[in-house]
């Protein structure tokens, strides 16, 4: 069986390969002298590192469509932007069931309360993407109606810009926030 | 009526298994034995929304039930009101042509479309043929784009999640028209007071003539999927329904209202930007159903890409600005030549025009309806009071009266079938 | 224009009368005019109904003063007026007397005010430039280092 190149995918983040120089099992060795998990069997890594792995391939954003930008967050799930590439495709209609929240468009303050309480029904961890001019600072809507930002009702992990943002702007979003999921302690959130 | 609930305890050896669990709860042990208090005469109430995946929004429906029968339905809307009447009071008219795309999101073209009427009527100008036949153009893809939607999510509100991703995928090539023409996706601000934002780049023609050639199949496909399914008609067909006269008496219209079989459309009755010059038929359906306002809007479909054809066919050349050039900005040419025009343009970049005193009303056929403005100017450069007539209010009054004796699980089916838009609703 | 204790019957009259048939609402509002010279009531109500088997509109304006902002309910003679009337009632303030719910319909119960009168200031929050960073960012608020905390 000839011995093939580390595949990065199968990788969990900062793992480190076990040396084991057991002449009892013959492993084989990759170029660097390291050797896969597949060929191994055998990871070390930290707790807080796979939970965080956990987390952040597998998103799960609550189904909370609000205004203009909601349609541009549909449009992230069809077929040309399809969000299901970064695993954060299953939008879901029970904030019981989500980890993230996108607030996609303006919130007046007559919804405010309602965001606020759908946010305190997500299950820690909980993250949030403001997506959108309104959402992060009240946008062109400077008046009575709107929350001039919805940082004042619930903490903000990413903001994003644009009215309405671009499908891929929302997939960048997203990957920023794995990102920042990835770097963050475990132990921080639940 | 009075239920007999089943001996406690199922074991054959006589011990109740949640006798632990009763003591905890404190319930008395004899369950079977009590009687239920009488529930036929009481309703429960039941909140739906306003994070609900099938209020196509944040409407907030306050559903009285009686077991699955929906015994009266109350709305509570303003979940998304913006202010944007008096945002309109605040700006000057063309700063308010951003803020109309954002009230129906679906279909922002066609709500700037209705506010530049109703300022070039208080201003007494017209646009130029190419203008008005682009506008046309344009109007109607944002017509098709919204049905799509429409399409889509209604039909996964019922279950069906294909139609979801076929509707959205022909959707793209619309809005790769907008980004075209505009750079923008989705709120194009493409049509303004006095005509439109430029002139279109020489490949849009190759691009609405592709829509105009695929899409026909593209619409064949969905109703194959749809049209005869027996559970697309099942869950359809005598639902939601409302007679002519009531549709009129709660103030619908657009296809909800020509599903009950008013063959009334603002584009023949009171054509505007030329819709005159086109042949084209109005679909009206006969039993006011959910089925009847489906197939009206998927014939809709088709009629305007008729439209769009024969304006592409037609299409004048010519400016597409008026050349009012107190309303309109002066050419790139004119301005690096003569300082009367660079003060002009300077001018209404900073200040805007001034629209004469005077009120007026201008409506036009949405795919939701009849949008119309009723603007009042006091001669500044600001519009003094502008009412949005929000198709999707009317529409949405008459709701409560759709579903009340139905079941619950055909209200959103009757919601999708009066496609509102919140945005438009609360605006 | 006319008065408004003949607003019931004229609507009636535009709804039956053979040469009217305006049996569509399409809506009711108000205009707020609050210095009007010369001296007229302040409030301007408009009602625009549509007769679809003449294919016209027909728009009619009813004048209130400030003090007394009140016009009868027209939601017996057209049900589809009850959402209208609400709205005009939150954004405006004007009461229709004799309907059935006349409630806030878009802003919440306990708001305060009516926006779309001139009056009311609809500032969501200050913008700050440096030409009003006085009044819009206070120094005492202000980080140190933003543009325009030297001056």
């Amino acid at each position: 069986m000839g011995v093939s190149e580390p595949r990065p995918g199968l990788l969990l983040p900062g793992l480190h390969l076990a040396q084991s120089d057991s002449p009892a099992i013959p492993i084989p060795r990759t170029r660097a002298g390291e050797r896969t998990a597949v060929q191994t069997g055998i990871i070390t890594t930290t707790v807080g590192k796979v939970i965080a792995w956990g987390r952040y391939s597998s998103i799960w954003p609550a189904l909370f469509g609000l205004a203009c930008c909601a349609i541009e967050m549909m449009a992230v799930g069809n077929s040309r932007y399809d969000m299901s590439r970064f695993g954060a495709e299953v939008f879901r209609a029970s904030p019981r069931q989500a980890d993230l929240m996108i607030v996609a468009g303006r919130v007046s303050q007559k919804m405010a309360p309602v965001l606020r309480q759908i946010y305190d029904q997500m299950p820690e961890p909980k993250w949030v993407i403001s997506m959108g001019a309104c959402a992060s600072c009240g946008g062109m809507f400077n008046n009575y109606a709107i929350v001039q930002g919805v940082d004042k009702v619930v903490p903000v992990d990413v903001y994003l810009p644009g009215c309405p943002p671009r499908p891929e702007g929302l997939l960048d979003a997203v990957v920023k926030l794995q990102k920042k999921i990835a770097g963050e302690p475990a132990y921080l959130r639940g | 009526m009075a239920a007999v609930l089943p001996p406690s305890g199922g074991l054959p050896g006589g011990e109740d298994p949640f006798a632990e669990g009763r003591r905890r709860l404190g319930v008395a042990a004899d369950l079977d034995t009590v009687e239920l208090t009488e529930i036929g005469e009481d309703t429960m109430e039941l909140n739906m929304g306003p994070q609900h995946p099938s209020t196509h929004g944040v409407l907030r429906l306050v559903l009285d039930l009686d077991g699955e029968v929906v015994r009266a339905c109350r709305p509570d809307i303003g979940f998304l009101h913006t202010g944007f009447e008096k945002d309109f009071e605040r700006h000057s008219y063309q700063q308010c042509i951003p803020y109309s795309d954002r009230m129906d999101y679906l279909a922002p073209l066609i709500n700037n479309l209705g506010f530049s009427l109703a300022a070039e009527r208080l201003l007494g100008i017209e646009v130029p043929p190419r203008g008005q036949y682009l506008r046309v153009i344009m109007c109607e893809l944002a017509r098709i784009g919204s049905h799509l939607i429409w399409f889509g999510t209604g039909a996964l509100d019922l279950g069906a999640t294909t139609p979801f991703l076929y509707a959205w995928r022909e959707r793209e090539t619309i809005l790769d028209i907008n980004e075209l023409v505009s750079g923008v996706r989705m709120h194009t601000s493409f049509i303004r007071v006095g005509g439109l934002m430029a002139d279109v780049p020489d490949e849009f023609e190759a691009m609405v003539r592709n829509v105009v050639h695929t899409f026909p199949k593209a619409i064949d496909e969905y109703e194959l999927l749809i049209t005869k399914n027996p559970i697309w008609r099942q869950r359809t067909v005598g639902l939601g329904t409302i007679s002519a006269e009531d549709a009129l008496a709660y103030g619908m219209s657009g296809p909800s209202l020509r599903g009950s079989g008013v063959a009334y459309d603002l584009r023949k009755a009171q054509p505007y930007s030329s819709y005159d010059h086109f042949d084209f038929d109005i679909p009206v359906g006969h039993n006011g159903d959910v089925y009847d306002r489906y197939l009206c809007r998927m014939r809709e479909m088709r009629e305007s890409l008729r439209i769009i054809e024969q304006a592409l066919e037609n299409l004048p050349s010519g400016p597409v600005n008026t050349l009012d050039r107190k309303v309109a900005p002066p050419p790139r040419n004119e301005i690096n030549t003569s300082m009367e025009s660079l003060i002009r343009h300077f001018k209404l970049v900073t200040e805007g025009f001034h629209v004469p005193r005077g009120q007026v009303y201008q409506a036009v056929e949405s795919p939701r309806g009849e949008l119309g403005f009723y603007m009042v100017s006091d001669g500044s450069n600001r519009p003094y009071r502008v009412k949005v007539r929000a198709p999707s209010f009317s529409n949405l009054s008459a709701l409560p009266y759709m579903v009340k004796g139905g079941l619950i699980a055909d209200v959103v089916a009757v919601i999708g079938s009066i496609d509102i838009v919140l945005g438009d609703v609360d605006r | 224009m006319i008065h408004r204790a003949h607003v019931v019957e004229a609507c009636a009259l535009l709804r039956d009368d053979p040469d009217g048939l305006y049996t569509l609402p399409v809506f009711v509002t108000a205009v707020d005019w609050p210095d009007r010279e010369p001296a007229a009531p302040r409030y301007d109500v408009v009602y625009q109904f549509r007769s679809l088997h003449h294919n016209d509109v027909c728009r009619l304006v009813v004048q209130v003063p400030e003090d007394d902002p009140t016009v009868p309910t027209l939601e017996g003679e057209f049900c589809g007026m009850d959402w209208h009337e609400r709205e005009c009632y939150d954004l405006l303030g004007i009461v229709f007397e004799g309907h059935h719910d006349l409630r806030r319909i878009l802003l919440p119960d306990d708001w305060e005010g009516h926006p779309l009168r001139k009056d009311y200031v609809s500032f969501g929050e200050p913008v700050a430039f440096t030409h009003n960073i006085e009044w819009a960012l206070p120094a005492a608020e202000r980080p140190p280092g933003m543009p325009g905390s030297s001056r």
